[in-house]
């Protein structure tokens, strides 16, 4: 030990943890919760105060197409779960694949998505938009939050995509491997909660009218 | 009494009277960016209120401030003796103007409470000799005995309760009180279901020129802020001051309470479960270290000398 | 570890181990980090102090002097918002939980020390645009936003609220540094119960900023939404409910209350042992309690909100709480008063800031209670009370303390001593100054002087004459200490005494300054960090 104090930073003489690695992201992962925790609290109070607009305003969101998209994220988690197991086996060509067939299932949500806003906008149904406020106030809260969340939501699935990307950098360059498997293990546990917040977020705007 | 307020305004002549809410060169630069902003999103549109409000929707309440703008002083309203009276006549003095409903189940009877109690403590200064405080009710359905019963209920709370013309209560048609209120940005809404009227509470302070100088929102006041403002009115000078908005308070709402109780539940009871799980969690983890010492780091109780350290228990580790 | 590296002590320490400013800015050394943190939370806290003495010159006298009171407004919110968003609450995490946390527990960095450099950056950008918002035209909001007003208002308040999100970033990914960090990388010997309470006091910290920031966070995006956006959320007109925004604000600001005074309880339960000599009185329940003031802390948001339309039982149950967290509160200033009695005391400066913050943060904590009552609070809410309650609890705890820590540390922060006697002068001036300041404001306040005014009627201006004249004191102390330390840092007396004060933590048994790696091999934990000797009890 005593051989590094004179030169070289304490970066380059940190042991690999893994296991403290996990706690970090565990605990970043909290703070997300409760970021979109904050969102969710909002969300009831006004869905139990405009209950009925609430459930007019979702009527026009399409199921099938918000399915489709639960979906195509959950299957996106088990691809991923998948990239992570291959490079536990040291598959790195079978992990990166893994890896972007994720990708291409979070591009496709987001492209989905993209068309979902773009046909509310055509609506002339966006942020302060005139035929907005005409509406009663629950479906201008509704589709504020609509917007607040899942928009929120699409900046995390990105987030997400970007991190995959390093994680396949990494591991091509050989970085990751199976004997460091903190970052794409971070990058699954973030996609995960990327899904988990979507799998709460479709019902509640697709679901909840009768 | 006059004196008072005139030595204060001697003190204060230097200073130049304020511009109310005209842009300020410094905020030039702010008022560019927000300007922009709303060109770029075309965020001009501003609904006009409804009279009337809707089930289950929360009316556009509060108070948006007009400092420095003359209100209608032609206003004609009618008297406790129902007598026909024009607004600008009675403002002679300062003027510190508060609109409620006389029959009003919640907010304005404790708002005309504090503000009696409040007058009853301004030291030096006396409705009717130095100031008049004017109530009108928007409600148009109510008559001048009204007015004049809720007049004697109040002035009957004070220790020194004014002479009639120190404190009036005034009622009139819907269109000229609701001319009045718009000038000063002052904003209400009937609501059919409970059969109330919803609004926000304000107290408006008016110059002898009929100048909007001062708001003072909220249920609670010290006799200071209200002197305070009386001396603005008394030099027609408009000021904001921080309190003024911080204090904004949305009065009755009965579903606005009970909203309010349930989020405090949520809230509580998801922090306490966070809690609860936590010292849970810690409790288990520290038995489970305390079967199965780990090796890793913790463990330290049988390396080195601490048992020296006999004053002092040991924690987790042991 | 190999025994020539203990014979031959390295003279290569953290400061000279690499040149140039660009190695400070691109360090990931925690030690170097909290310098950085030192020099812009220094000159933070002396801009924001520079803010307060100008509205006390404006305060001196009835009427408005020299300035008007939009600029008055303005001035207020960056005060408060510069003292707290970047003076108060990163102080004592920032630069001293930076530095000496890893050395406390024998680590050789934090979990992540990229991340912890990120977070000076996100507090430095933070930092930046606020003082952006100052060009702009400042915000004149208060520190709190508080919807519907701040996104109604004409001025400026988007560079504010960004800055207050971005802050809220720096402070969380400090938090989660910190909390891996102890978990993970204390060395053999340290547990738990060996831990100095400092770092218990940081660890307790770091839960409540992970949990409760991120409320905020998204609560500043929303109205930041609002403003450019047009959301609606918390916009009446549109459906929104602003009191639901006070709500949530408060649920992070009431524990930030927590996580500005739980550091600044954790230095002060290392001074008063290194200067008392004695084993600190309690360890247990001064550990305990720090968690416990976290805990209890995260659920009294709502006593700020008395006046605001709630329900009786939820009034009560919070008034309840607030008196609760009292108690352990309480519990600590009497360990350390027990911890004091019969110990040989060594008044030293910091002790004598210690000994100062005691005393001041008594004071700032009975008048809480007053305020917490139900019935009192009432009638004191708005009025200057209010303001000189809080600065004796803020700037009595959390001032003090940084400036307490700053001359505990110093010697072996940067191998360099002060100069005693103006450091005693100094302290001398900043207690007058601080009592002089701000008592006058509390009876101001029972008097019935509104707080937030520019302006106020004739009866109080012999309150707000003595309260300025105090300012004036005050400031000259804090200019003084701040100057002699600046001063020491680059011309003080040389010392590589190890342990010049006789502590027993950790930090105390490394060079001075400290190497890179933080310690000459293996840090030796065989001491605890209160093992005093037992005869000096008398």
């Amino acid at each position: 030990m005593s051989d590094h104090t004179a030169a070289g930073t304490a970066e380059a003489h940190l042991h690999y943890d893994p296991v403290g690695n996990r706690i970090g992201m565990w605990l970043f992962l909290l703070t997300e919760l409760i970021l979109f925790g904050t969102l969710f609290i909002i969300y009831a109070v006004y869905f139990h105060r405009y209950t009925p607009d609430y459930e007019r305003a979702a009527h026009e969101l399409n199921r099938l197409i918000g399915g489709a998209n639960t979906l195509v994220l959950l299957t996106s988690s088990l691809t991923m779960a998948l990239s992570i197991a291959a490079l536990q086996k040291d598959k790195a060509a079978q992990a990166i694949r893994w890896g972007f067939i994720t990708l291409g299932f979070a591009s496709i949500f987001l492209v989905v998505k993209g068309f979902e806003w773009a046909h509310k906008f055509e609506l002339g149904i966006y942020f302060d938009s005139e035929v907005l406020l005409a509406r009663p106030k629950g479906e201008i809260v509704f589709y504020g939050m609509y917007f607040l969340m899942t928009g929120l939501h699409a900046l995390h699935v990105i987030i997400g995509g970007s991190l995959i990307v390093t994680a396949m950098v990494k591991i091509k360059r050989g970085t990751a491997t199976s004997k460091r498997m903190s970052f794409l293990e971070n990058t699954g546990l973030y996609w995960h909660l990327v899904d988990l917040i979507w799998i709460y977020l479709f019902p509640l705007f697709y679901l909840i009218h009768r | 009494m006059n004196i008072v307020l005139r030595n204060h305004s001697l003190e204060l002549a230097p200073r130049p009277v304020g511009q109310g809410r005209a842009p300020r060169a410094k905020t030039r630069w702010a008022w560019l960016l927000v300007m922009l902003l709303s060109l770029f999103l075309g965020s001009t549109a501003t609904a006009s209120l409804p009279p009337t409000i809707k089930a289950g929707e929360v009316p556009d309440l509060g108070v948006s401030e007009r400092l420095g703008e003359i209100v209608p002083l032609d206003a004609m309203l009618v008297d406790e003796q129902g007598k026909a009276v024009r607004f600008g006549d009675l403002v002679d003095k300062p003027v510190l103007l508060l609109f409620v409903y006389y029959r009003c189940p919640s907010i304005c009877n404790p708002l005309m409470r504090e503000l009696a109690n409040n007058l009853d403590h301004l030291e030096g200064l006396e409705a009717g000799e130095d100031f008049t405080v004017i109530t009108i009710s928007f409600d148009p359905n109510e008559t001048p005995e009204i007015a004049a019963n809720t007049k004697n209920e109040i002035l009957g709370t004070m220790e020194h309760p004014p002479k009639p013309a120190g404190w009036r209560f005034l009622t009139g048609t819907e269109e000229t009180v609701r001319m009045l209120t718009e000038s000063m940005g002052f904003k209400y809404a009937y609501d059919p279901e409970t059969q109330t009227y919803l609004h926000a509470t304000s107290l408006i302070f008016l110059s002898r020129e009929g100048k909007i100088v001062r708001y003072l929102g909220g249920l609670s006041f010290l006799p200071a802020e209200i002197k305070l403002a009386l001396f603005d009115a008394y030099n027609n000078q408009p000021r904001a001051f921080m309190g003024t908005f911080e204090r904004f308070c949305y009065g009755e709402e009965p579903a606005g309470r009970s909203f309010v109780k349930t989020v405090n539940r949520v809230i509580l009871g998801a922090t306490g479960v966070l809690v609860i799980g936590l010292s849970f969690f810690l409790v288990l983890r520290k038995r489970r270290k305390g079967e199965e010492d780990s090796p890793a780091k913790t463990d330290a109780s049988k390396s080195g000398s601490d048992e020296e350290c006999d004053s002092e228990p040991d924690g987790e580790g042991k | 570890m190999s025994a020539a590296a203990l014979a031959t002590p390295a003279a290569i320490n953290y400061i000279n181990a690499e040149k140039g400013i660009l190695s400070w800015l691109t360090t990931t050394d925690h030690k170097r980090i909290g310098i950085l943190y030192l020099c812009s939370i220094t000159f933070f806290f002396l801009f924001a102090a520079t803010l307060g003495v100008l509205m006390r010159l404006e305060l001196l006298s009835p009427g408005m002097q020299y300035m008007d009171s939009e600029t008055y407004n303005r001035i207020l919110t960056l005060h408060g918002m510069t003292m707290i968003f970047l003076f108060i609450i990163p102080a004592i995490p920032g630069i001293f939980g930076n530095f000496f946390l890893p050395i406390m527990i024998g680590a050789e960095d934090v979990s992540f020390p990229k991340l912890n450099l990120a977070s000076w950056y996100f507090y430095m950008a933070g930092g930046t645009l606020a003082l952006l918002s100052v060009m702009t035209g400042g915000p004149d909001t208060g520190w709190t936003f508080y919807v519907p007003y701040s996104f109604k208002t004409g001025a400026n308040v988007f560079y504010p609220l960004l800055a207050a999100f971005i802050l809220g970033w720096s402070s969380i990914l400090t938090g989660l540094n910190f909390l891996t960090t102890v978990h993970r990388m204390r060395a053999k010997g340290v547990t738990w119960g060996k831990m100095p309470l400092f770092v218990w006091s940081l660890y307790a910290t770091s839960w409540v900023q992970v949990i409760v920031t991120p409320v905020v966070g998204i609560l500043l995006l929303l109205v930041l939404a609002e403003r450019v956006l047009g959301v609606g959320i918390f916009d009446p007109s549109k459906g929104g409910d602003p009191i639901l925004y006070q709500h949530l604000f408060w649920i992070y600001s009431h524990p930030a209350v927590y996580i500005m005074v739980l550091p600044a309880m954790g230095v002060v339960s290392e001074i008063i042992p290194t200067f008392a000599r004695r084993t600190i009185f309690g360890y247990k329940f001064i550990a305990v309690s720090s968690i416990a003031i976290a805990a209890i802390g995260s659920l009294v948001w709502a006593h700020h909100m008395f006046t605001s339309g709630m329900a009786d039982e939820a009034r009560i149950i919070f008034s309840f709480l607030t008196f609760f967290v009292a108690v352990p509160s309480a519990v600590k200033i009497f360990n350390w008063l027990a911890t004091l009695y019969g110990g040989s005391i060594a008044l030293e400066p910091p002790m004598v800031l210690t000994l100062a913050f005691i005393l001041i943060f008594s004071v700032g904590g009975l008048t809480g209670l007053i305020l917490g009552a139900l019935s009192t609070n009432i009638h004191l809410h708005d009025t200057a009370f209010v303001v000189g309650h809080f600065h004796y609890t803020m700037f009595g705890s959390g001032g003090i303390m940084f400036l307490a820590a700053s001359h505990y540390w110093f010697p072996k922060m940067f191998g360099r001593m002060y100069n005693r006697n103006v450091a005693y002068v100094s302290i001398l001036l900043f207690v007058i100054g601080f009592n002089v300041t701000y008592m006058p404001l509390m009876f101001a306040g029972v008097a019935g002087m509104p707080r937030r005014y520019a302006d106020y009627l004739p009866e109080f201006e012999t309150y707000h004459a003595i309260s300025t004249t105090g300012s004036w004191i005050l400031y000259a102390g804090i200019l003084l200490m701040v100057g002699n330390l600046g001063y020491s840092v680059f011309k003080g007396k040389k010392t590589d005494k190890e342990n010049p004060w006789g502590g027993k933590t950790l930090e105390w048994r490394t060079p001075t300054p400290p190497p890179t790696l933080n310690f000459d091999g293996e840090p030796d934990t065989s001491i605890g960090p209160y093992d005093y000797p037992v005869e000096v009890e008398r």
